[in-house]
């Protein structure tokens, strides 16, 4: 009995001795981070943080507790970001009206807020946050910020609501037969999408914060158990080491974290489609998404994606074949074709066939310029004319077709300043690079070096050009994987979905370029007709 | 002029490498760097102006031709 | 070069070495010269008589693993008479680093760009060797299994597309030429295409982990004395007697090539795979030649941040592999080499058919065979020593 007592008497003593610690917290010695307990002194900081800003909102009102002793609380947004419904339905209206609220400690003026959080506040998404520079980072996400007089902590509650453009269909990608959702500039629209497509908690989502002024939000998403945990640290460790001001677009963040910035070719793949994103994902690749931006990246990349696309699994395998060759074959037009049309007019006459030798000499006979400088001139000008296009505001790029191909075309020639074969093998080049999307900057650039190798030494020129070319490809990485895998080093096994797809059914592996952990997909067994259905006799 | 040529490309050679070496105070691949890189500049002024330069395969056939005999006969 | 383990595997070993001898497959015009119409039979002899030097490099691989043959000359022949030796190896890899690339000056020269001075063909393809070498010559090895299927591809598609104007009767009389021009053809077959091989001994340190040596050199061979024999079948058959006068008997026959008179000057494609096919092998042989001038003048081991080449880090976030830093002395040493290597073209050939089997053959036998006897004596020696 006497030991009972005791015992009570114990655990009344540690709990006042935790409220006191609370209160001497609270009320004790002020640091310039960590809230105080008094009211007005934190709405003064906050407000001199955000000196000269109109748009943010402090709504101060007081609800009564148990006693009669009206508490003071302030509830900090800024305007334009919060769902306003949230805030008068769920947040004020519960706190006002109703009667029955916290209970006082022993020590007055200290307000239990987890209390009030675990009780009254009929939001999901509620944090307990303590100092200045959480309060702050809360009310620029869109949150709304809860401070009671009386309580060091304060509540960070989700009211996120902000206009976003809706989620529509991808204008940079097309699809024929896939999905057509694309992505938004939300990062947590983004995730979610990828959520939706992969239904496995084995699917990871973490973020980093990256960015001295913007406070970019970053994602990176990878599928525990496929990917390379070293692949996945090694992302999280470029991206901790990017020490920059301003994360506006993915783009930059490519540009920080990739291997060697001195290629044309981009060894960092995005994507404005969530299937496809959702398919490197599988294949033991790590997505990187940046809130803003309406792209996601994969890590690693090889060379030869930039001759895939999603909708290449979704068609029937041998079109998809077709459609992958005729992307290489579109490929090397867009990088030899002015080059070889100068080597081969220039130099090696001799190669043409006869007639065609002919028309081709009638066409340039009175150009005054040599076949270099005619290619390279309408090289420029198509450059020109292709930047103009995305540039030009909607009304007017109409003008855009009718200048390029009356003008350029037609009155350049027969005024005799370009040939006709000079166009049309600018023509071809330009189309073909527009077929393979993702190299084509990288492509464009470098027919320009091709083309003076071809101009100076002909087709030997052009030979030891591309086999620069070649060198600096094969000795590229992309996060540590090969970037002509599994060309070079050949790798027989992974040869199946480079330049031809086979059937789903023989795609039981994942490829190695990216050194998965999991090698085998899940068998895709046809599917065993039972034997008794009259659909299957045609089957023996 | 192709003199000038030889000239301008073995400077452009050396300030791809020597600063490199001076910085990180690596005098004996200095001196070496700069014996190859004299005699080899010699070599190729030789070559650029003109002047003929004993090959030393001439000098190699001579040897095994003459002085060992191991030749076959030309068909 | 601070390389704890490369990655050069078997499988790109073996191709890099079928590469390395289709160069020289496409220019095989003088074995015909020697042996006429049974010059097809060399290359059967030539792979038979090339096993035992297969078989020497391999042994000497073996008992030093993981080291070129710079450092195994060091080894076993002591500082001062392994520089030496070291020295004449290196001469061996210039002249023929120097001798291919004027080689190939002389063909664009000649088919390709008649009006282009040969020192500019010279000169832009020794860039191209030194950007691949800048790459690392580990990616060209990695590049290797492409560059094999091009050029197999390319003899096959040719000799398909020659089969109608074979005449097999050319092949006849067989083997009645006197045995000392078969000697000349097989000595000459073991020692210019097959012994070069040398030089990727110079590759060994960058090779994975155990891997093998003698199967893909063996492999190799075989396979490029297969094309070998085809080509210079393809050839005999198809030119006759045409073969011995032409220079380049590969690309005479590949003139007779004519499609329904559209594609008819297939020799360009022809060209194209010769020049990619002479950049692979120039490029390493330039690669042995400059790594071992740094082993030989350097007093640090290989393993030390003093031996690395900073010329081609430029605009590297992360360079992959480092080259020797004397490669643009080196590569300017060798390009003028190439030009005053011989003063016209008919001195080259007769260098190539008569002298050049036994100056290739002391490099290639010779000195390996006398590394291992002293090696083996040594290592007897020692071993007496101890248990005495």
């Amino acid at each position: 009995m006497h030991f009972i007592i005791k015992l009570i008497r114990l655990f009344k003593e540690q709990h006042a001795r935790k409220i006191k610690r609370d209160y001497e917290m609270c009320f004790g010695e002020e640091s310039p981070q960590i809230l105080s307990g008094k009211l007005k002194k934190n709405i003064d900081s906050i407000k001199a943080r955000f000196e000269g800003s109109s748009d943010l909102i402090i709504r101060e009102f007081s609800f009564s507790e148990k006693k009669g002793r009206e508490v003071n609380a302030v509830l900090i947004f800024l305007d334009g970001m919060v769902n306003m419904p949230i805030i008068n339905d769920n947040i004020i209206k519960p706190l006002m009206h109703d009667k029955s609220i916290i209970q006082a400690g022993k020590i007055s003026g200290a307000v239990n807020i987890e209390d009030i959080r675990d009780k009254f506040l009929t939001v999901g998404d509620v944090k307990t946050v303590y100092t200045y520079n959480e309060v702050i980072e809360a009310c620029l996400s869109g949150n709304a910020v809860f401070m009671a007089d009386g309580s060091c902590k304060a509540l960070d509650i989700g009211a996120k609501g902000w206009d976003k453009r809706a989620v529509t269909e991808p204008t940079s990608e097309t699809a024929l037969r896939g999905p057509r959702e694309g992505f938004t500039e939300s990062l947590r629209t983004n995730t979610t999408m990828i959520r939706r497509k992969i239904k496995d908690p084995a699917l990871k989502i973490t973020d980093t914060v990256i960015g001295k002024r913007t406070h970019t939000q970053i994602s990176i998403l990878y599928i525990e158990g496929i990917a390379d945990p070293e692949l996945v640290r090694e992302v999280e460790q470029r991206l901790k080491n990017i020490d920059t001001d301003s994360i506006l677009a993915t783009g930059y963040v490519e540009q920080y974290i990739e291997d060697s910035s001195f290629t044309v070719f981009s060894t960092i793949w995005s994507s404005e489609k969530p299937d496809a994103v959702a398919g490197k994902l599988l294949e033991g690749r790590v997505a990187i998404a940046v809130d803003g931006a309406p792209f996601v990246m994969t890590v690693p990349m090889l060379f030869i994606e930039n001759f895939q696309n999603a909708e290449d699994y979704i068609i029937r395998s041998h079109f998809a074949t077709a459609m992958r060759l005729l992307r290489l074959t579109a490929f090397f037009i867009s990088l030899f074709a002015p080059a070889l049309y100068i080597a081969l007019t220039t130099y090696h006459q001799e190669l043409i066939p006869t007639t065609l030798l002919f028309t081709m000499a009638a066409s340039s006979e009175g150009v005054p310029f040599p076949a270099a400088v005619e290619m390279s001139l309408m090289m420029i000008i198509f450059e020109i004319l292709r930047e103009a296009g995305i540039r030009m505001p909607r009304p007017v790029g109409q003008t855009i077709s009718i200048v390029g191909a009356l003008v350029m075309g037609e009155a350049a020639v027969n005024a005799g300043i370009v040939g006709a074969p000079v166009v049309i093998v600018v023509a071809i080049t330009a189309v073909s690079s527009f077929a393979i999307p993702f190299a084509a900057d990288g492509v464009s650039l470098l027919g320009w070096f091709l083309l003076i190798m071809a101009s100076t030494m002909g087709s030997f020129g052009i030979t030891v050009g591309a086999f620069m070319i070649l060198m600096h490809l094969t000795s590229l990485r992309s996060f540590g994987a090969y970037y002509m895998a599994p060309l070079a080093p050949f790798q027989r096994y992974d040869l199946k979905d480079t330049a031809v797809r086979v059937p789903l059914r023989a795609m039981n592996t994942r490829p190695q370029a990216t050194k998965p952990q999991d090698l085998k997909r899940e068998s895709a067994q046809p599917p065993q007709p039972s034997n008794a259905s009259k659909y299957n006799r045609s089957r023996k | 002029m192709n003199l000038l040529l030889v000239c301008i490309a073995f400077i452009c050679i050396a300030a791809l490498e020597v600063p490199y070496m001076v910085k990180n105070k690596q005098w004996y691949s200095l001196t070496v760097y700069s014996v190859l890189l004299v005699s080899v500049f010699v070599l190729g002024a030789l070559v650029a102006s003109g002047i003929k330069v004993p090959s030393p395969i001439k000098a190699a056939q001579a040897f095994y031709k003459d002085i060992l005999g191991l030749s076959f006969k030309s068909p | 070069m601070k390389l704890e383990q490369g990655s050069i595997s078997t499988k790109d070993l073996m191709i890099g070495i079928i590469c390395f001898i289709q160069a020289t497959v496409l220019r095989s015009g003088y074995i015909v010269g020697i042996t006429r119409q049974d010059s097809w039979a060399m290359a059967v002899t030539g792979f038979l008589f090339s096993l035992p030097l297969v078989f020497i490099y391999a042994a000497l691989l073996k008992k030093h693993p993981g080291k070129n043959l710079i450092e195994i000359d060091d080894i076993i022949f002591g500082p001062v008479l392994g520089k030496i030796i070291s020295v004449l190896y290196l001469f061996f890899f210039a002249s023929l680093a120097a001798l291919n690339a004027r080689d190939l000056g002389n063909f664009v020269a000649d088919y390709m760009m008649p009006e282009t001075p040969i020192t500019v063909i010279i000169l832009i393809f020794m860039i191209g060797c030194v950007y691949t070498l800048c790459k690392g010559i580990e990616n060209l090895m990695h590049l290797s299994a492409i560059l094999a299927i091009l050029s197999i591809g390319a003899i096959v598609i040719n000799f398909i597309l020659v089969l109608r104007d074979i005449q097999p009767w050319f092949l006849k009389p067989l083997f009645q030429l006197e045995p000392m021009r078969y000697v000349q053809g097989t000595v000459s077959v073991v020692t210019v295409p097959m012994g070069e091989i040398l030089a990727f001994t110079m590759l060994m340190p960058l090779l994975e982990k155990d891997t093998k040596i003698v199967k893909p050199m063996v492999l190799g061979l075989l396979f490029s004395a297969v094309t070998i024999g085809i080509v210079i079948l393809r050839d005999i058959v198809t030119l006759g007697p045409l073969a011995e006068i032409v220079s380049l008997p590969s690309f005479e026959s590949v003139r007779y090539v004519s499609i329904s008179g559209i594609l008819t000057r297939m020799e360009s494609v022809y060209a194209v795979v010769l020049v990619i096919l002479f950049l692979f092998k120039v490029s390493i042989l330039l690669y042995a030649f400059a790594l071992g001038l740094t082993e030989i003048l350097s007093r640090n081991p290989r393993h030390s941040a003093d031996s690395e080449g900073q010329s081609c880090k430029a605009g590297y976030f992360k360079s992959q592999k480092s080259h020797p830093p004397l490669l643009f002395i080196c590569a300017a040493l060798i390009y003028f080499y190439s030009l005053f290597v011989f003063e016209s073209v008919m001195e080259n050939v007769n260098w190539g058919a008569t002298t050049a089997p036994f100056f290739a053959l002391t490099f290639e036998f010779l000195l390996p065979v006398v590394s291992l006897l002293v090696a083996f004596l040594r290592g007897n020696g020692r071993a007496k020593e101890v248990q005495s």
